[in-house]
């Protein structure tokens, strides 16, 4: 099994593919922080134009930890867009090239083999947040400091610089399971189909999908809500509420974690029914 | 003839009289009010504005006469403009035409119109002590923002212990791209252009 998986590994971080979603995800988190750092101010200042006419706002407005939380707003689509990228290739890529039915041939067992890939996509989606999170939060507070936060969620929200960090760590290892879910989705996909692009189209279309229904609630949508991956995943943002509403996100990451089991699960029996020759 | 210009001239005295002349409690109370003061104090600030989730926080204010006061504190800290110790010398220094409306105990209450045209305020009435000259409430109305209901509590100083301001403010009005993807678009669907909230500020003040 650990030999499986440093295999698995191995393949993993020695592909091209990895450290482009590495790399695109840096570039986006400098993006972020070069356009609050050009339009910031202004763009800010209009936003609190209520504020500025009945108080003296003193403070650093456009601060680090405002601008990593700006940047984990890419948890929406960019970030899934690149980990699935990644994770569906883990599972679909042996059937593209037909290495599946070699690796079939030795002496391992289905499940172990699924196991390792799993893992695998675990440690990468990890290994992504860790990157986000780093470069959301240490050049944004290099270049700009650290402040009070902004927050336009249920009205204004004005975060303590003091309790920042901590939400922020919470927000990104929340971000991890929803990730994890939405991965363990695309590997369902990518097994069942055994194409990458399909796995990937299918994914985003539902990402794409839900995210309308969710964000234009209309009538008969809006008793859809809880049943959508979409809604549970944005629910990193309470992080960054006031007061934390922990059972409203431990409800959403139970889901997420529901959701990651039954992927897997079905995964497991998809794959040891699959008929390889096909 | 003669009898008719005694009549007009002494008319027009008691009319140019009534305009500039201000009683002697109000003369009191600007003398108070616009006196050379350099203020430093901390300040506790409690603000509750509907829709807003805002912290309360000690700063540290240096007031100086016609300027805009030093404001130091962690973090973002939000000092109100109106309704506080230098909005009356603000509202005192400028011409104004002072009308007594009652008596109430101690405190007399009068109405104060502005005849500076350019200022922001334009009426204003205040309730303050007869012996201490100390304004206990103000109600002011504003060209650009507003009302601001002001009510004032003192220890042993002529500065107040604790003032608390209430008044309207434009809500907070968030572009899509800004909504929390947790929230959906119809929340905001009914959001009135021009619509107010109540606020009120809570500032407790220790003098150093």
């Amino acid at each position: 099994m650990i030999n499986i998986l440093q295999i698995e590994l191995y393949k993993l971080f020695s592909s091209y593919r990895t450290y482009i979603t590495f790399a695109i995800t840096i570039l986006l988190m400098l993006i972020v922080d070069l356009g609050l750092y050009s339009d910031g101010e202004e763009i800010f200042s209009y936003l609190i134009q209520p504020l500025n006419d009945n108080f003296y706002v003193e403070g650093n407005i456009i601060n680090g930890y405002l601008i990593a939380y700006l940047a984990l707003n890419t948890l929406w689509v960019h970030i899934p867009v690149l980990i699935i990228i990644v994770t569906t290739h883990i599972f679909s890529g042996e059937f593209e090239l037909g290495t599946i039915r070699i690796l079939l041939t030795q002496p391992i067992s289905r499940s172990n083999l699924l196991t390792a890939k799993i893992i695998s996509m675990i440690i990468y989606t990890i290994c992504f947040m860790l990157i986000v999170a780093f470069f959301a939060l240490v050049p944004s507070m290099i270049f700009f400091g650290t402040g009070d936060v902004l927050v336009f969620i249920d009205g204004v929200q004005f975060i303590q610089e003091a309790t920042f960090l901590l939400r922020f760590f919470y927000a990104a290892v929340f971000a991890v399971l929803a990730m994890i879910a939405f991965s363990s989705m695309a590997m369902f996909f990518a097994l069942w189909f055994k194409n990458t692009l399909t796995a990937i189209l299918l994914s985003l279309g539902l990402l794409i999908l839900f995210t309308l229904i969710q964000t234009f609630v209309l009538g008969i949508f809006s008793s859809w809500q809880p049943f959508l991956f979409t809604y549970h995943i944005a629910k990193w943002q309470l992080f960054f509420v006031d007061e934390i509403p922990f059972s409203t996100i431990l409800n959403s990451a139970f889901f997420l974690f529901a959701m990651s089991v039954f992927f897997i699960g079905v995964s497991f029996l998809k794959f040891n029914k699959m008929n390889i020759s096909e | 003839m003669k009898l008719w210009l005694y009549i007009l001239v002494v008319l027009n005295f008691f009319s140019v009289f009534a305009q500039n002349k201000h009683d002697e409690k109000i003369n009191a109370l600007i003398d108070q009010y616009t006196a050379d003061h350099e203020l430093k104090c901390e300040i506790i600030v409690k603000i509750e504005i509907e829709g807003m989730h805002i912290p309360d926080k000690k700063i540290y204010t240096e007031f100086k006469k016609d300027e805009k006061p030093i404001i130091k504190g962690e973090g973002l800290t939000l000092f109100p403009k109106k309704g506080t110790m230098n909005q009356f010398n603000e509202l005192l220094s400028s011409p104004l035409q002072a009308i007594f409306l009652s008596k109430i105990k101690d405190n007399l209450v009068y109405k104060l119109v502005s005849l500076d045209q350019n200022s922001d305020w334009i009426t204003a009435d205040i309730i303050f002590n007869e012996q201490t000259n100390l304004i206990y409430e103000s109600t002011v109305n504003t060209r650009k923002f507003g009302t601001f209901h002001t009510v004032n509590s003192y220890n042993d100083q002529i500065y107040p212990s604790k003032s608390t301001i209430t008044f309207d403010i434009k809500k907070i009005k968030i572009p899509l791209k800004f909504v929390g993807r947790e929230q959906s678009v119809s929340n905001y669907s009914d959001q009135n252009e021009d619509e107010e909230v109540k606020g009120k500020i809570i500032l407790l003040y220790q003098y150093f």
